[in-house]
């Protein structure tokens, strides 16, 4: 049985495209297939009954998305492991939670490796969605440091 | 942006590692790295200082008899759980320290480990789990944490 056989790389276009490089040579992965996925936050403002909003707003959705993506396909030119022949799928998704959304997605698919990266350390705040992932998702999880 | 070259790989046998190791023998690039496993037992301290001399446990003799047994379960893991005809040897560790968290993290910078790999269990005993979080919070190195299904 190869080991990962599906691999979500959770990417956050914010980060540097830097931090993912250390990928390029897991060449391990080079028969996975990879998931690539963005979750956009859809912010809710409103008392949840009368008055209701949320950002981005659905006809927004498919213009973020295709932005998304094709930022995606560029970083993902630069981290993808050398010589990868497996299948890649990109996907842009939106949710209030962007947590539980990633932890359905990763069981839906049956994804065996999710690959997280975290910035520096930067105290109380430091990378809350990786933490999230790491105790409550069943997956195997690498975690991607920054390379100094 | 360096191939792993050194793996380190953090045992602890509270939480049945082996259920969470059982995809490490997939993991093919193993067999071409140096793999240190390693085993922090905690060490404690009870002196006020310097100059009072108080019991520490585990005391000297008890301590080769821990490291023994340990070192001889770690080799038995490394057996089953690592794949199979590595080309390197495998360095298996056991230390005492008051500080378990730091003393791994200092010993995986040490010996320049590129790859940290640690397992977590269905439901963690707390201990480890803030043993996970802060290798991923300081390590220098990209953590792997292998779960159990």
């Amino acid at each position: 049985m190869a080991f990962p056989e599906k691999v979500l790389i959770a990417v956050d276009t914010s980060l540097p495209e830097e931090i993912f490089s250390s990928l390029r040579k897991m060449e391990w992965m080079n028969d996975s297939e990879i998931h690539i996925v963005h979750i956009f936050r859809i912010l809710n403002y409103g008392d949840g009954l009368s008055f209701n909003v949320s950002f981005p707003f659905s006809f927004n959705e498919k213009e973020l998305s295709d932005a998304v993506l094709e930022k995606m396909k560029t970083m993902a030119k630069g981290f993808l492991p050398y010589g990868h022949v497996g299948k890649v799928i990109y996907q842009c998704l939106f949710d209030t939670d962007i947590n539980s959304k990633m932890r359905n997605y990763v069981d839906q698919k049956k994804i065996d490796l999710l690959i997280v990266a975290t910035r520096q350390r930067l105290g109380l705040f430091e990378s809350s969605f990786a933490n999230d992932m790491i105790k409550k998702s069943a997956t195997n999880i690498l975690v991607l440091r920054p390379e100094k | 942006m360096k191939k792993i070259q050194v793996v380190a790989i953090g045992v602890d046998f509270k939480d049945n590692p082996e259920e969470a190791w059982k995809d490490l023998k997939h993991l093919e690039f193993l067999r071409d790295v140096e793999i240190h496993l390693v085993h922090i037992s905690s060490f404690h301290n009870y002196s006020l200082s310097e100059n009072i001399q108080v019991p520490v446990y585990p005391s000297g003799e008890m301590k080769l008899v821990i490291e023994h047994s340990i070192l001889l379960k770690m080799n038995q893991l490394a057996s089953e759980l690592l794949p199979k005809s590595c080309n390197h040897p495998i360095v298996a560790k056991c230390l005492f320290d008051t500080n378990p968290k730091k003393s791994f993290s200092d010993y995986t910078e040490k010996v320049g480990a590129q790859l940290v790999i640690l397992a977590s269990g269905k439901k963690n005993h707390l201990s480890i789990r803030s043993f996970i979080q802060y290798q991923v919070r300081n390590s220098k190195a990209n953590v792997l944490v292998m779960k159990s299904h």
